[in-house]
């Protein structure tokens, strides 16, 4: 499903590249070996599995076409050193009984930081796509990590930042050198799903087709700033946690998960001010339904913690209405809203209340619309749900 | 139109996602019952409760007047028939149809229906106040006379008459006690049918039945029906009777000497064996109930002077 998704978004951004109101020019190759030290910030790498295996460094390698926009277009004026498109990697961890050797499939964007000389530039580079090829969990209890063989779900999500240094060998080939850091999560779709990061070194050859870039600025000269209103919904799937010891005093909390995914669904109200093409500020009205939130007073007493039926709770402990402070970095085709948030509403306990926090790609196939896919955290530290939808811009310029 | 369009497209994507998640295997339909007790009576001879979720009938128990029964559900209808009570259950798909035709206790009851589903389990209790009096006719009766059981350990003496003469008799003379009007005898009726609710209304129903009197013969005693009549009850009740030993001789008594003359009367416990015939009006049923009279009966006079 995840893969699906972000296959239909690459999809999208070369239509949405195709549908916009010039021809790009400058198309990209890119092709990069890298090492890796795997953060450990999880129990799972540090040797908490069933094989004591602790998961120190990688290796891969990636493929990446791109594209640029033409001077002569609105995209290339507001960013001309933009690039966006589309790349396929794989990723070979040391101790891959544990972890798998994944292969990665993502959309791209990056462009210019700074002009550090003629030849050599400092540039950035993000990284948004599918994971696969992780090492599934067994019949393993997710939470003893003397028992755990694996991740919770075959396919990851892949987010990956990066600074490269770019030199221009010649107008076509230049050699790339840079940093990156990724994060490979199922968005608690499944446990256990603690996350893996790895920082990245790696070096590549960059050879350029079409012509370069011949604005040294951009030309905002035709932008006006105003008020946009994107309207997004959402929908996915996530696992929960239930107290089986919910209601007994005397007992310490003891937290399980419950069998089987519920349904997420969200509504984003957030209208923003345009200081400039790039950066924009607003809040955000949000809104969410959790079919699984507040389960833990509902438990059927007579059945077990291992095997556990509910009662469905009332709607009213489902649902969370709340406000967030929104900023959005806006590229050719993509843009990326940040937003931290806290609940006003959320009668039905303590799942949907606090603070959340709110990672967003919007994906535009046209001036108006786009895709949205987004992660919400909770809490600053605990997972929450994927955020997978569209929306539609009013007010777009 | 277009933006139109892409709105719906957005809203039928988010239900999809939302609704590709739902996990309706973890939940699951209480089982609720809109009453988890009724009264029923002959103002209110029916009455209904509705239960929404999963559910199914285990089964039903009746608790009146010396009475117990469980009952499991034929198809749709559970019933209670028993010489006092006709009670019906009708089950449906979420409501249970509760009917009372009668109920002849001499108490309220209670009927417990117990629904379950795999999860959770209720009880619904059913009062039912008594529709009517339970009616028998009493047909007729009989006892063994010649033999009879003896209970000696419950034997008594009563005194029944002191006379005191505080100064003694002015002359000599023979004291005569005056015969007493009547003499109490305790009776009760036992079923020999243990657990038969019918026996025991039947002796419990107060109707008017003859019992055996003491009857002096030239040597001995006998018993006989001489027309005491007694309600009949299996609780300990007593009655008068004008058939009675003869007094005792009388006692001579000297002049001037304080005396107190007491007239006793010892009292045996005796058990005759019976049988009546008894018509159950509501069902037309007649039937034989063999029973025990226990009687504690003056059996015999003795007079004594005591001095002062």
């Amino acid at each position: 499903m995840k893969r699906t998704l972000i296959l239909a978004a690459a999809c999208a951004a070369a239509l949405a590249a195709s549908a916009s109101d010039s021809t790009a020019v400058a198309h990209r190759l890119e092709l990069s070996v890298r090492g890796a030290y795997v953060l450990p910030t999880n129990k799972i790498v540090k040797g908490g599995n069933r094989y004591d295996a602790t998961t120190r460094s990688a290796f891969g390698g990636a493929l990446e076409y791109s594209f640029s926009f033409s001077p002569k277009s609105r995209y290339g004026r507001y960013y001309p050193y933009a690039y966006q498109g589309v790349g396929v990697g794989f990723t070979a961890f040391n101790s891959s009984k544990v972890t798998g050797n994944p292969v990665n499939i993502y959309v791209l964007q990056g462009s210019r930081i700074a002009t550090l000389s003629p030849r050599l530039t400092l540039d950035y580079e993000w990284n948004f796509g599918v994971s696969a090829g992780w090492h599934k969990i067994g019949e393993a209890n997710p939470f003893d990590y003397t028992d755990i063989d694996g991740f919770g779900s075959h396919v990851n999500a892949y987010i990956d930042l990066g600074l490269k240094l770019n030199y221009a060998v010649s107008n076509r080939l230049s050699i790339t050198a840079g940093v990156n850091i990724s994060h490979f999560s199922n968005g608690n779709t499944d446990y256990p799903n603690p996350g893996v990061n790895v920082l990245w070194g790696k070096v590549g050859v960059l050879w350029t087709l079409g012509d370069a870039p011949t604005l040294p600025r951009p030309d905002w000269s035709d932008f006006e700033q105003h008020v946009s209103y994107d309207i997004t919904a959402y929908g996915a799937w996530r696992k929960n946690l239930y107290d089986s010891s919910y209601g007994y005093d005397f007992l310490e909390p003891d937290v399980r998960l419950i069998p089987g995914h519920f349904g997420v669904g969200g509504l984003n109200v957030n209208p923003m001010w345009h200081f400039n093409p790039i950066f924009s500020v607003g809040g955000s009205l949000d809104f969410q339904y959790d079919e699984g939130a507040n389960l833990s007073p509902y438990k059927v007493p007579s059945t077990s913690a291992e095997n556990p039926k509910f009662y469905r709770q009332p709607f009213s402990h489902r649902v969370m209405a709340g406000v967030s402070a929104r900023i959005e970095l806006q590229m050719p085709i993509f843009a990326v809203n940040i937003g931290i948030g806290h609940s006003v509403y959320a009668p039905g306990g303590r799942d949907l209340r606090g603070w959340y926090q709110m990672f967003t790609l919007k994906t535009f196939i046209t001036k108006n619309l786009y895709l949205s896919t987004g992660y919400r955290l909770e809490r600053f530290r605990n997972p929450g749900n994927l955020m997978l939808g569209a929306g539609w811009r009013f007010n777009a310029r | 139109m277009k933006k139109q369009s892409y709105l719906i497209y957005i809203i039928l994507l988010f239900l999809t996602l939302t609704t590709a998640g739902c996990n309706n295997d973890i939940f699951i339909t209480p089982m609720k019952v809109s009453a988890e007790s009724v009264e029923l009576g002959p103002d209110r001879p029916t009455a209904s409760v509705h239960i929404d979720g999963d559910w199914h009938f285990k089964g039903a128990e009746y608790t009146g007047d010396n009475e117990y029964q469980w009952a499991y559900a034929d198809k749709d209808e559970c019933r209670f028939e028993t010489p006092f009570l006709d009670f019906t259950i009708k089950i449906h798909e979420h409501d249970i149809d509760m009917t009372l035709e009668t109920y002849l206790g001499s108490a309220p009851g209670e009927i417990n229906i117990f629904v379950a589903n795999e999860f959770d389990d209720k009880i619904i209790t059913a009062t039912i106040e008594p529709t009517g009096e339970f009616k028998i006719d009493i047909k007729d009766i009989s006892y063994t006379l010649d033999r009879w059981s003896g209970y000696p350990d419950q034997d008594k003496t009563y005194a029944i008459l002191v006379v005191s003469f505080p100064e003694g008799p002015e002359e000599d003379m023979w004291y005569s006690f005056p015969a007493p009007k009547a003499m109490p005898v305790l009776y009760w009726f036992e079923s020999w049918d243990g657990g038969s609710v019918f026996a025991d209304r039947v002796l419990s129903s107060g109707h008017k039945v003859p019992v055996p009197s003491y009857s002096k013969t030239e040597y001995y005693f006998d018993w006989e029906l001489l027309g005491d009549e007694v309600s009949l009850s299996m609780r300990r009740k007593d009655f008068n009777t004008t058939h009675y030993p003869a007094l005792p001789e009388p006692l001579f008594l000297e002049a001037g000497v304080p005396v107190k003359l007491y007239l006793r009367c010892d009292y045996e416990s005796l058990g005759f064996n019976g049988t009546i015939k008894a018509e159950n009006c509501h069902t037309g049923e007649i039937k034989d109930i063999d029973f025990v009279l226990h009687m504690l009966m003056p059996m015999k006079f003795h007079a004594t002077v005591e001095p002062i």
